[in-house]
């Protein structure tokens, strides 16, 4: 069966995370957007850990649903369109690694897999007494990625340890500000123990195929959502049997259980091209180049994107495509493209009305923005939105990269083409 | 060879003391100096170049950790030779080792049978901590005016102690300096064997310890002390910095060399320090490095501000914070140092709040429980089948307090434990497990916990050897855990013989350094005690001064007027505004709702 799979999430117990990531909120929002099976998140934490056990009971071999009375409670609420979905949990959770390794600062984001909650308890108590897992869901510690790696696949050998994010510059494996210019620097012998990475949401499989370490290693994605809104983001899409294990072989293995991956627009990702946030420089590698790195307001080091770092570690050229390669989806969230169709914030209540209908009428967003037929919308009124998925799914769109720290902007609408758009009569 | 690369890498100073130490040499050495490394080539010189024999050199330490590390290094040193090892050892195990040649086979008192004796014959009513230093300072001769009652308690304990066959660390030395002023043909033979005396530490040598030095020195007169009477905080034990004085009185002909390079602290950090006993001290190190008064607000804004500062030399732990951070960093190039443990509440309590890793040290440790330690002792017999190391399982607090098992069945379980050489390190300690405790073991979050710690032993036959070496060393060292890459919070007392990048020192204030209410003698003790803190600091100082502390106002350290000047940049916390403004907004906020 086709599954989409989101690994990387965030429980309230983790810093900057909304007050609604809860297993409930996970729950819920994973039905509203149409995943299969939702990694934990932070299952170092000893609070969130509890509650997970509380909540949780064993489904399909290492996998977890949501017990039933408290998933009834949820359903009630949701429209008959979705409330009916299957949502799986798989327990996971999102290290930072902060140590010196050859004379060089490194912070390092991993993703742990875990097959089941006795798995669970021998890797917590063993990072317990490396660093301090109370007082954050994505606990620290001043421990080398590689004995955490070493400590993972010490504890149960169908434990999955996965780089999370690699591009970003501050905290990732190939990050251009504190991490490592190969896997085998980072990793040494157990180099080959690393089976699969996360795009993340500033790189694309795309980019990451220019990288010849790589080249058989899976490339999955997910949606390191801090909030349950924001599940799905990115997520990887498998043809799989409902178990860990298959999921997990899958990953490993890089065989035909995995479909593909749904995508952000990297440029959309905070730290896609070079520049400064403070002096407003935004510059595409070319330009960062002809000066040097140096920005030319302040003077300092430009903080150098994502794209300029694929770049530097790539041996093939840009827009290389392997002959045989995995699916590619991009997506616009959809609560985006009603915002910009609508000109207003995606917070606003026209906007959320308009989703939850959408929602109602024809089911999760992932459904709606992948395999909607467009004459259908079209048929309920829905014209407008029928036209921004059309350029979403053939990626005809404007887009403005984002750079330090700044999100890009992805428009479906040219300003002076959108006349044309609103000039039609629009039912809703 | 190790050995002529050993004895060329030194400046002329040591180099000097090396080849020039005989008759009595006392070095004052400051911290940094390579204290360590001159008294180890001193003695690999006497080896290798004069050909003294290993039987004739006494050393002695007055710590574990530097007997043991002075092994190490010379083990090294020696490897390609024939020559043995000279006597290293602690001032006690040096005692007790002489006094088993005389009478029944002394057993060290345990801490945790020491506690318990006191707890029984001052029925709960006298701290045990205040019990046990009068005790001490009574039997080294430091306290002779014992009230009748006090003195009753202490033949109580005596007796006790008797009654087991038991002997404190106390009287080990007492009991060694009776025996050499009786004895003089075992005096004589002391005297005979070493030819060559060296002691380390010797600020931390009390009265009593330094007569039975005189004594074995005898007329021999090779006598190397080296030291720093600027770093002698052990006065309630009765060492004293006045030693060195008493020694120049002793040994007329004695000479006097300083040590004056510090290989350890940035020029900054030396010249701040070299002002507290107006020294003169010089930096190896090119670089100035920092030395920063903060004033701050209270203990809370004092731990935002190290908190900071931390996160900003790692460049942030989340993406909120992230910036440049300096090339090579680790959480263990941090030590917050206070004078009290009670300080380190809110120390921790910020630290937990950004989850930064961090351990404190002289706290109790994991290691210190029972079950914990009998399954260390049993560790250690396996590595080493000593007799006193199986005495030592037989005596654990484990075994003594679960009914005294007969010492067939102990021997016979134990023995019954699997111990193929194929098996891994940890499952050896389930095997010992499984033998000794229920399964319920498995869920106490103490023994989760050194289950954690032990995984970096991973193969049977070295993880045996390094654990025991390991836990040897925390065991010597108040359970600092130096594999572990945390910050480290811990008090000034403990912090000596330690060394990190960057110090931060909770509490310059009066009250705190110096401690409250001392009188003059005691005063210089806190003197030396700050003197200890500061020169911790290899990159980095930051002394840390808020305007109250548990809602009082403080006053200025007295201290401060020593080290204000050139080498200390003041600074206001940049907090501070920022955080006044919300309290006046606060304040403001509170006396409008009071109008209504």
């Amino acid at each position: 069966m086709e599954l989409i799979v989101d690994l990387h999430t965030h429980s309230h117990f983790s810093r900057a995370t909304s007050k609604e990531a809860t297993i409930e909120g996970l729950y819920k929002w994973g039905k509203i957007k149409g995943i299969d099976v939702i990694g934990t998140g932070d299952f170092t934490h000893p609070g969130w850990f509890a509650e997970i056990r509380d909540k949780l009971e064993p489904a399909e071999p290492g996998l977890f649903s949501l017990k039933a009375e408290l998933a009834k409670e949820i359903d009630t609420q949701l429209p008959t369109k979705i409330s009916s979905r299957q949502i799986r949990f798989i327990l996971t959770v999102e290290i930072s690694n902060i140590y010196s390794k050859n004379d060089k600062i490194r912070k390092l984001h991993h993703l742990i897999i875990a097959p089941s909650f006795a798995a669970v308890s021998q890797i917590n108590s063993k990072l317990d007494r490396i660093g301090n897992l109370k007082s954050d869901g994505r606990p620290i510690l001043g421990l080398d990625s590689k004995e955490l790696l070493k400590i993972v696949l010490d504890s149960d050998k169908d434990n999955f340890f996965i780089p999370a994010h690699i591009w970003t510059p501050w905290f990732s494996l190939f990050g251009s500000k504190s991490g490592f210019n190969s896997i085998r620097e980072a990793f040494e012998e157990l180099s080959s123990e690393i089976k699969a990475i996360e795009t993340g949401l500033s790189s694309d499989p795309y980019m990451n195929w220019r990288v010849k370490e790589l080249e058989n290693i899976t490339i999955i994605s997910n949606s390191d959502a801090h909030s349950p809104q924001k599940l799905g983001r990115e997520a990887t899409l498998l043809n799989c049997q409902l178990n860990y294990l298959d999921i997990i072989n899958g990953m490993k293995t890089n065989d035909k259980r995995i479909v593909g991956t749904i995508e952000f627009f990297p440029q959309e990702g905070k730290y896609h091209y070079d520049g400064h946030k403070n002096c407003s420089v935004c510059f595409a590698p070319l330009e960062t180049k002809k000066h040097q790195g140096i920005c030319p307001v302040c003077h300092k080091p430009l903080t150098i994107g994502v794209d300029y770092r694929v770049d530097e570690l790539s041996y093939l050229p840009p827009g290389y495509i392997p002959k045989k390669h995995k699916k590619v989806e991009y997506i616009i969230p959809l609560i985006e493209i009603i915002a910009e169709i609508k000109n207003v914030g995606t917070s606003s209540n026209k906007v959320q009305s308009v989703y939850d209908n959408l929602i109602a009428t024809f089911g999760s967003e992932f459904e709606i923005l992948r395999g909607l037929s467009l004459d259908k919308l079209t048929k309920l009124g829905y014209q407008d939105i029928a036209f921004g998925l059309e350029k979403m799914r053939h990626s005809e769109v404007l887009i403005e990269p984002g750079y330090d720290g700044v999100f890009g902007k992805i428009k479906i609408f040219d300003k002076n083409k959108r006349q044309e758009i609103s000039g039609q009569k629009s039912l809703f | 060879m190790i050995i002529m690369e050993y004895l060329t890498a030194l400046n002329s100073q040591q180099k000097k003391i090396m080849k020039n130490g005989s008759g009595v040499v006392v070095i004052k050495a400051g911290p940094g100096t390579g204290k360590t490394k001159t008294l180890t080539s001193r003695i690999t010189y006497l080896l290798i170049e004069k050909n003294i024999q290993p039987e004739n050199i006494l050393t002695l330490t007055f710590t574990k950790r530097a007997a043991t590390e002075m092994k190490d290094r010379l083990k090294k040193i020696l490897k390609d030779t024939k020559i043995g090892l000279p006597t290293i050892s602690t001032f006690h195990s040096f005692a007790y080792d002489l006094l088993q040649q005389f009478g029944p086979v002394l057993k060290i008192i345990s801490e945790h049978q020491q506690k318990e004796i006191i707890k029984k014959i001052t029925g709960h009513n006298v701290p045990v901590r205040k019990f046990y230093l009068l005790l001490t300072q009574y039997k080294n001769g430091l306290k002779t005016d014992l009230n009748q009652e006090t003195r009753g308690l202490v033949e109580q304990y005596n007796l006790e102690l008797q009654k087991n066959n038991l002997v404190d660390f106390d009287d080990l030395i007492v009991k060694l300096f009776k025996i050499l002023n009786d004895d003089l043909t075992f005096l004589e033979q002391l005297q005979n064997r070493y030819h060559y005396i060296l002691v380390d530490e010797f600020q931390d040598t009390n009265d009593l310890q330094y007569q039975i030095l005189k004594l074995i020195i005898g007329n021999q007169n090779n006598f190397f002390i080296i030291g720093d009477p600027n770093q002698s905080i052990y006065g309630f034990r009765g060492a004293n910095p006045k030693i060195f004085n008493q020694i120049k009185k002793d040994f007329p002909e004695s000479k006097e060399i300083f040590l004056t390079t510090n290989y350890r602290s940035r020029k900054q950090i030396v010249n701040l320090s070299n002002k507290i006993f107006n020294i003169n001290l010089q930096s190896s190190l090119d670089s100035d490095g920092e030395a920063k008064l903060i004033k701050t607000l209270n203990e809370y804004s004092e731990a935002g501000w190290i908190n900071r500062f931390i996160n900003n030399k790692i460049g942030g732990s989340d993406l909120i914070a992230a910036n440049e951070s300096e090339k090579s960093i680790s959480f263990s190039d941090f030590a917050i140092i206070f004078r009290t443990h009670r300080q380190a509440k809110y120390l921790a309590q910020k630290l937990d709040e950004s989850g930064l890793p961090y351990q404190m040290v002289g706290q109790w440790s994991i290691y210190q429980e029972s079950k914990i330690e009998f399954i260390c002792l049993i560790l250690r017999y396996f590595n080493d089948s000593t007799e006193d190391n199986f005495q030592e399982i037989v005596d654990s607090s484990f075994i003594q307090r679960n009914g005294r098992l007969m010492i067939e069945e102990l021997k016979q379980k134990i023995d019954s434990i699997p111990l193929q050489p194929t098996i891994s390190f940890s499952t050896l300690v389930e095997n010992i497990q499984q033998i000794f405790f229920s399964k319920e073991v498995e869920k106490d979050p103490n023994f989760k916990y050194f289950k954690g710690s032990i995984l970096q032993f991973t193969k049977y036959a070295d993880g045996l050897k390094k654990f025991c070496d390991y836990w040897e060393k925390l065991k010597n060292s108040d359970y600092f855990d130096f594999l572990g890459d945390k910050i480290t919070l811990l008090t000034m007392h403990s912090a000596k013989g330690l060394e990190f990048k960057y110090v931060f020192i909770a509490g310059f204030e009066e009250g705190l350094i110096p401690y409250k209410n001392k009188k003059q003698g005691e005063l210089d003790e806190e003197l030396r005690l700050f003197y200890v803190a500061l020169t911790r600091a290899k990159a980095g100082l930051y002394l840390l001064e808020a305007e109250t502390r548990n809602r009082n106002k403080t006053t200025p350290s007295s201290f401060k007027k020593i080290i204000l000047g050139d080498n200390l940049i003041e600074e206001q916390d940049e907090a501070l505004e920022k955080i006044l403004k919300k309290k006046a907004k606060i304040k403001l906020k509170k006396s409008q709702m009071s109008m209504f």
